[in-house]
């Protein structure tokens, strides 16, 4: 009892402290602060018309959230920067019917936990249309059913999981292919070319790892590949040393990295310049990266393996691409355009489409009607053109083989498609300019 | 009676009571609309969580003097207890919330006593790193999927439980159905988290100040006088992990209540080391302190965002331009420097953290501005130097007086 009379005054001031903080710490958000009030109370709506978040005559506002700094994986941060570029074209152009797009990113630091109080704050606090190209597999899974019981569009998830579009949710569009699908093309070209060989596999721990990892098998299973080794790595551990050296002891004729970039690269660097060993190595698509070449130096990744499903940002000589880059060089924030760019610029391009087909009307629901109407389109950077229908909210369904020549990605082969919704277009000659297959090759 | 309503602590706690009691409402009021929104709802449960879950942390690095980077580590091993009870209920039964939630509580409280035991020959960086070796190690555990050890197949399968490396999802927490005109989904998350937060905290001020949590004091300032007065060292050492675990548990089974969702990657080694970050910025060895080392966790993102906001709004910095960041997007890849340099000047100015902060604000005078008034009025400081020629204890003893956290020592 003695503590109590000095304590309290303490508590009085934290108390005090607590109460002026509410009102401070919310000042910033004045501009936001305005809408939070009338979306909630039903007296507040305009007549006629219904509310919509985060659409106004003039504005759209769009979120994603994404790692963008206090972690290695803020690598991908990038992706943000390609994709504001594109807005800000569209709205150089004076918008989508008059609306100008205004593009939040929630930073999450690649943790689930930070990525849940993200995208509330996007969805509660800043009242966004839709959240576009949520990205990570680990962080998305933390919001994805929140965002569906909400009813908040989920537009292009820049992650590949199964779980985003099987079972099919009317809300949420995936942005890359299926990782099964791409480890399934890679498990036909080791079967192709590997036959009866020895297989060793690197995997992340994680979801990511371990749905690539089953579809490997699955895709091998019937062939006289071996498997005789598999190492893991933990999503915060971008050095493998250890598990190239114990791949090595194994003595595989051919490697598989179910991987993101910085393992992939530090892999291969690893194998070619400390264990002298030159064995073949294959990738799974999300390595296909600038940055990759550039960790695991040029001259070590010669001859790297791999999937892709887009046109890559050293085809300079595309029109497409050199779109691409006129447009991060005249909006973007400065710098050399990468792939990580024209990726983010992809997934722009994709919701700017949408929201295009979606009329002057713009509703959560016309949203996903006017993705789900997206037929025949032929992007900046599509090689392919892109279908999709109330059945199949995949865009990416063809990929080609690549492998790195000369310190670039360059495309062989013929491309896989696997297109679920049938269109009329065969390929794509550049941006809107669809190939019919009437028109011949 | 009617006077003791009007001290000045009771006072504020009644305040601050009633704004937590009423606060998932106020965005619905006149006035508080202009600046609240249900987003802030969300944070205040955040809020909650991480309050239970440095209370644990500060228990035992605060009070006790052991440092633990593995605390993210037993509020991992909460929430997936919690999780698992709740999602795949305990030998055919369902398990109610709360149950979960203290099942959570006790299995973690027991672990952290078991975690104890080598704390008892490991102190200072060493105990650090044997706590951090634990924060490493779960993630994986909590993954294990068909092990092969030394060419033999093992059957143990944690991803049966756990999830694996995809995590649990559980439902989404409805309010119960006779409460569902009153209360929205998101006000009856923050009851559920609130009410124990309270709960817990007030244990925690009781705890501190009872035996036991002088006994941590003392095993903290000085283990060998601490044995000489009779306490006993082992058994006291393990209750402080015990009792961070109990906290960390209980944290952490509402964690995954309130976001039904838990993953291997939700409680990672930054998150650990950031809880250690919060409490001393809070203040270490203090209640209130943990208080803000909560509101710290809560807000740190937002404080970040506004601080790279400020700086971008400097009108100078135009003239800068292309020589330093100022696009938006510089800001935001520079958020984790940005907000490193108010860190750093915090902790130096105030290495008390805010409850010592507020302990020098709120006390008669602190010491470092008694000692500088001295040196300004010089005649003060001859009457002092006097004074304590005359009672050398007089000064410790007015310091002690105005350390109420410290009061336990005696």
């Amino acid at each position: 009892m003695t503590v109590l009379p000095r304590f309290p005054r303490a508590l009085l001031l934290t108390a005090i402290l607590l109460v002026g903080l509410l009102p401070l710490s919310c000042g910033e958000e004045e501009e936001a602060g305005e809408t939070p009030a009338a979306t909630q109370p039903a007296g507040a709506q305009t007549p006629g018309a219904e509310k919509v978040p985060g659409v106004t005559d003039t504005e759209i506002l769009l979120g994603t959230h994404m790692p963008v700094s206090q972690t290695p994986a803020a690598a991908y941060a990038p992706i943000a920067d390609g994709m504001r570029a594109y807005f800000e074209y569209v709205n150089s152009q004076g918008g989508i019917y008059g609306r100008k797009i205004k593009f939040l990113v929630g930073d999450d630091h690649f943790n689930p936990a930070d990525a849940v109080e993200a995208v509330r704050k996007l969805v509660e606090q800043d009242h966004v249309f839709a959240l576009v190209g949520g990205l990570g597999d680990a962080t998305h899974a933390a919001v994805y059913k929140y965002l569906e019981e909400n009813g908040v569009p989920d537009m292009f998830v820049s992650g590949g999981l199964d779980k985003w579009t099987e079972p099919l949710v009317r809300t949420r569009f995936q942005g890359n292919p299926n990782y099964g699908t791409e480890e399934a093309m890679i498990a036909k070209y080791l079967v192709e070319n590997y036959d009866g060989k020895k297989l060793a596999l690197l995997i992340e721990n994680d979801e990511f790892g371990e749905n690539g990892k089953k579809a490997i098998l699955e895709g091998i299973e019937g062939s006289d590949i071996e498997v005789v080794a598999e190492e893991r790595y933990e999503t915060t551990q971008w050095d493998v040393t250890a598990q190239a050296q114990r791949l090595k002891a194994a003595n595989p004729d051919v490697i598989f990295a179910q991987a993101v970039p910085p393992p992939a690269a530090s892999l291969v660097k690893v194998a070619r310049e400390v264990l002298n060993w030159d064995v073949p190595i294959v990738v799974t698509g999300v390595v296909v990266t600038d940055i990759f070449i550039q960790l695991a130096g040029p001259q070590n990744a010669e001859g790297v393996v791999s999937v892709v499903f887009g046109k890559q940002i050293y085809q300079t000589d595309d029109p497409g691409v050199q779109r691409v880059i006129q447009i991060y060089k005249d909006f973007g924030p400065g710098g050399e355009a990468s792939n990580f760019i024209l990726y983010g610029e992809f997934i722009a391009e994709m919701m700017v489409k949408a929201l295009e087909n979606a009329g002057p009307n713009l509703t959560r629901d016309s949203l996903i009607e006017g993705a789900e109407a997206i037929r025949d389109w032929c992007c900046q950077s599509c090689p392919m053109p892109i279908n999709m229908s109330p059945t199949d909210h995949r865009p990416c369904e063809m990929e080609y083989y690549n492998r790195v020549e000369n310190g670039k990605w360059v495309t062989f082969g013929e491309p896989v498609i696997y297109e679920s919704t049938p269109g009329k277009a065969v390929a794509c000659k550049g941006l809107d300019e669809p190939i019919y297959a009437s028109e011949g090759e | 009676m009617a006077r003791a309503l009007l001290r000045p602590g009771v006072l504020g706690l009644t305040l601050l009571l009633v704004v937590l009691a009423v606060f998932p409402y106020l965005y619905t009021w006149p006035f508080f609309s202009a600046f609240l929104d249900p987003f802030r709802t969300f944070q205040a449960t955040r809020f909650g969580l991480w309050l239970i879950i440095l209370l644990g942390l500060n228990l035992l690095t605060g009070y006790s003097g052991q440092i633990s980077l593995g605390h993210a580590a037993l509020v991992a091993v909460g929430a997936y207890v919690a999780a698992v009870l709740m999602s795949q209920g305990f030998m055919g039964h369902d398990v109610p919330v709360a149950v979960a939630v203290l099942a959570a509580g006790l299995f973690t409280g027991a672990l952290g006593f078991l975690l104890g035991a080598p704390a008892l020959r490991l102190s200072g960086p060493y105990l650090a790193i044997a706590t951090f070796a634990m924060i490493i190690a779960l993630p994986q555990i909590l993954k294990l999927e068909n092990v092969s050890f030394a060419g033999q197949q093992l059957h143990v399968n944690m991803a049966r439980w756990t999830g694996g490396v995809q995590g649990l999802l559980l439902d989404r927490p409805k309010p119960p159905e006779s409460l569902k005109d009153l209360v929205t989904e998101r006000q009856w998350l923050y009851y559920e988290v609130m009410v124990p937060a309270v709960i817990m905290t007030a244990m925690a001020w009781n705890l501190t100040r009872s035996r036991i949590g002088r006994a941590f004091v003392a095993l903290r300032d000085a283990e060998v006088a601490a044995a000489h007065m009779g306490v006993n060292l082992s058994l006291y050492k393990m209750t402080a992990f015990a009792l961070s675990g109990l906290f960390a548990g209980v944290g952490g089974g509402l964690f995954a209540y309130n976001e039904a969702f838990i993953s291997p990657d939700s409680f990672e080694i930054i998150k650990s080391i950031t809880m250690v970050v919060a409490i001393v910025l809070g203040g270490l060895a203090s209640i209130t302190g943990t208080v803000f080392g909560a509101l710290f966790m809560a807000f740190q993102n937002e404080i970040v965002d506004a601080l790279s906001g400020l700086i971008r709004r400097i009108p100078s910095l135009g003239a800068l331009e292309g020589y330093i960041p100022t696009t938006a997007s510089d800001f935001e890849k520079l958020r984790g420097a940005v907000y490193s340099i108010p860190l750093i000047i915090f902790i130096i100015f105030a290495p008390g953290g805010v409850a010592g902060l507020i302990r020098q604000v709120g006390g008669a005078a602190p010491t470092w501005w008694q000692g500088w008034r001295s040196r300004l009025t010089g005649w003060a400081g001859v009457v002092k130097l006097a004074r304590q020629r005359v009672e050398p204890d007089a000064e410790a003893a007015v310091e002690e007086r105005q350390d109420p956290e410290e009061e336990t020592r005696h």
